[in-house]
């Protein structure tokens, strides 16, 4: 009944808020614009995933299995840590839930079926189910095992998800410093283990291949899989296998248990020596860094560049044998803070009415907005051109030049970002991360314009590296100087639209 | 010129109708309570005094200016004491006043000195360095009221400020609205205890479903009715219902 009731007031709160967000019309015609994609996508997906589970489990004394464990172990264990890695953390609130008398299994169980109701992870379940249903179908003796290794992916694909995801947020809110640690030494021995990879002793791609397939006979759907009929050996793979999702289901229910039960830790703050500015905008800035500070979020931003230092010329080493890739990290590191510019009053949530009825001009709060986000954009810039240049070698030239495109993609973004903030603004979520991914004429906004302005640059630095690497430099500039005076001349409208929707936006910020 | 003159103020939320056509005037140093049931519109028309809201139609003078065409200055005329108090809540309660102070253009000394004196004033006493969100409703509700007053506005609205606090808070809020009109700033604040505008204020407004049903000094009221909850609810019609038969 409890179960029921949570699932139903998740839903119905879903349903109402994006109503909210995007207005009738606007859901109807998301929903059906998310419809057909997933309908397609899935259709296409579990088609792919019947037949795939029919072909391994012809084969599933030989290669099939090896096909069929993989697999399996890939859209649950991979999917579920994918996406609790990229997700939005909780989707129950189960802060508002206190009062009420839940057992943390049930508050469990009701995230756990919101989590199956996600578009992406439905379309996984679908595709794991035919999965399943194709190596029924190959092999009709073993359904009632497929039967308890569907459940067993299930639970694993749900769980992975809510704990990892939950994992990832409480290792953002306390181990921000560890995790630059960590990402400064990963940093710093990257280079010899990309020119490992790439280097004269590296393997041929056959024998990697091999080694791999080996390897995949110890995952746990494998095993389940290939288990014997009957005796001692069946038995202990069915607890290996069940093992997983137990230990997901124990810490999943003791980390609902311990919110429903939780109680604020109190926070403070240093009185002296802050809030001590000259201007106007120099207070909204100065308040919007110290909000963007203490949320995960912004704290992230921080390690961002760090991680993308690491990431991107890992990638360009596997994929191109490429590791001069400034202008890479600096793109990629600039998309990563372009939230912040769409969202500029979403961190504030309903105490933007306190800054609305200060006596200030939506230009001075604009301005003051961008100043907080252009000057962290700046620091994390500063620290990825001079970590790229000592620890990376890349050339000063370089940097500079990606230096530039960074700032240049941020003030692109924040000018776009302006407009988007006053017509589409939301709550952010101050304590985790819940809540903090966009709607969807936010993410099509930002997919098209990141399309557009990193392409163009990426496109004519590319033109320039080929025809003229002397004008690096002066390109980045160029593009620096260009970007800021599209930025100074949208202001004065961007201004006035926001004056327009000031209404708009404080009704929004419940 | 009067302190706040509303001309026929009306308010939309898409089809509902939040405030129909509303209209009265206040001369300075006026102190009015606002009554009305749970959602007739008493917030919303304060929004509006405030400037956090902008009438559908007619039109909201402060001080013989239009609010929407004069919005920076009549933000600096108007202290607002919302009832949701979503404050700047990352924020401790000293630097929260000093902030509000410096963007109303006072210089840091006077910020300071004004932010002790109202703390001390309205016991305001957080453990030091405690942000906002860590404050109970009182002391939230003691440093909203501080930031509505900390820059000397000419106009102060107050939404609710007896809800939710302790008899001795209650006193000293009492005493400050008394002083304010004393000093001829115009108050206009909203509550739904009536024992409190009866003995405070000397003029009353009743709203109902939007509709300005009820306006003038409090003697006249009483005039005809024994007490304000006898008027009240004679305006609003309120009706006892029956009992619950399961309880």
């Amino acid at each position: 009944m409890a179960l029921r009731a949570l699932v139903a007031a998740h839903a119905q709160s879903a349903w109402n808020r994006s109503t909210r967000q995007l207005t009738r019309g606007g859901r109807n015609l998301a929903l059906a614009f998310i419809a057909v994609c997933w309908g397609v996508g899935t259709l296409g997906f579990s088609t792919a995933m019947l037949a795939l589970g029919w072909a391994a489990g012809r084969d599933l004394d030989g290669r099939g299995l090896t096909l069929a464990g993989a697999t399996l172990f890939a859209l649950s264990w991979g999917l579920g840590l994918m996406f609790g890695l990229t997700g939005s953390g909780r989707l129950l609130e189960v802060g508002q839930l206190k009062a009420y008398p839940v057992r943390p299994l049930t508050l469990l169980f009701a995230e756990l079926a919101a989590r199956a109701a996600e578009p992406l992870t439905l379309g996984c379940i679908m595709g794991l189910t035919a999965l399943h249903v194709g190596l029924a179908v190959a092999q009709p003796g073993l359904i009632p095992r497929l039967v308890v290794m569907l459940a067993v992916h299930l639970v694993v694909l749900l769980g992975a998800q809510f704990v990892l995801g939950e994992l990832l947020a409480a290792i953002a809110r306390r181990a921000r410093i560890a995790l630059v640690l960590v990402g400064a030494l990963a940093m710093g021995f990257s280079p010899r283990v990309a020119a490992w990879l790439d280097g004269p002793r590296r393997e041929h791609g056959f024998e990697r291949l091999l080694r791999l397939t080996d390897s995949v006979r110890y995952l746990p759907s494998t095993r389940l899989l290939g288990a014997p009929a009957g005796g001692w050996d069946a038995l202990g793979r069915l607890c290996e296998g069940l093992a997983g999702p137990l230990m997901l289901l124990l810490i999943g229910a003791w980390v609902m248990g311990r919110e429903h039960t939780a109680h604020a830790a109190v926070a403070t703050e240093r009185e002296k020596g802050l809030w001590t500015f000259d201007s106007p905008d120099a207070g909204i800035a100065r308040l919007h860094l110290s909000t963007l500070f203490r949320t995960p979020l912004g704290r992230y931003s921080l390690v961002a560049p760090l991680f993308a230092m690491v990431m991107v010329p890992w990638v360009m080493q596997m994929l191109f044998h490429q590791q001069r890739a400034s202008l890479a990290v600096f793109i990629y590191a600039a998309l990563g803070t372009v939230q912040f510019h769409f969202n500029l009053f979403g961190f504030d949530g309903p105490a933007v009415a306190e800054l609305f009825r200060l006596p200030v001009s939506s230009a001075t709060l604009l301005r003051g907005k961008h100043l907080a986000v252009l000057s962290l954009a700046l620091l994390e810039g500063a620290v990825l051109a001079v970590f790229l240049r000592l620890v990376r070698e890349e050339s000063s030239s370089e940097c500079i030049a990606g230096l530039c495109v960074f700032l240049t993609i941020n003030l692109m973004m924040a000018t776009l970002g302006r407009f988007v903030s006053a017509v589409w603004p939301r709550t952010l979520s101050r304590s985790g991360l819940r809540g903090t991914a966009p709607p969807l004429p936010v993410v099509l906004v930002n997919l098209f314009g990141t399309f557009a302005i990193a392409g163009s640059l990426g496109l004519t630095h590319w033109l320039v590296m080929h025809y003229a690497p002397a004008y690096v430099v002066p390109w980045g500039v160029g593009a620096l100087l260009l970007g800021a005076a599209v930025f100074a001349l949208t202001l004065k409208p961007a201004a006035a639209f926001l004056e327009a929707r000031r209404e708009h936006v404080l009704l929004s910020m419940k | 010129m009067n302190a706040l003159e509303l001309f026929g103020v009306t308010k939309d939320f898409g089809a509902v109708r939040a405030v129909h056509e509303v209209s009265f005037a206040l001369e300075p140093g006026s102190l009015i309570g606002l009554l009305g049931r749970n959602g007739a519109g008493k917030s919303t028309t304060l929004k509006m005094i405030s400037g956090l809201l902008q009438p559908t139609a007619g039109r909201v003078e402060v001080l013989g200016r239009d609010v929407a065409k004069f919005p920076l200055e009549t933000r600096r005329d108007v202290g607002a004491m919302p009832e949701e108090m979503a404050l700047l809540d990352m924020l401790s309660g000293p630097q929260y006043l000093r902030f509000v102070a410096r963007m109303y253009g006072l210089d840091t000394k006077t910020a300071d000195a004004r932010a002790a004196e109202l703390m001390d004033r309205l016991e305001l006493l957080p453990p030091r360095g405690t942000v906002i969100a860590d404050y109970s409703f009182g002391m939230k509700k003691k440093l909203a009221l501080s930031s509505a007053l900390i820059h000397s506005p000419r106009l102060v609205v107050l939404d609710e400020p007896f809800e939710g606090i302790d008899t001795v808070t209650s006193r000293t809020i009492k005493d400050l609205i008394a002083l304010l009109q004393a000093r001829g700033v115009t108050v206009v604040l909203t509550t739904h205890v009536l024992e409190i505008v009866e003995a405070l204020c000397p003029r009353v407004a009743i709203i109902e479903k939007g509709r300005l049903v009820g306006f003038g000094p409090l003697d006249e009221v009483k005039r005809t009715h024994a007490t304000l909850e006898g008027l009240f609810l004679e305006l609003v019609g309120g009706h006892r219902k029956g009992e619950l038969s399961w309880l």
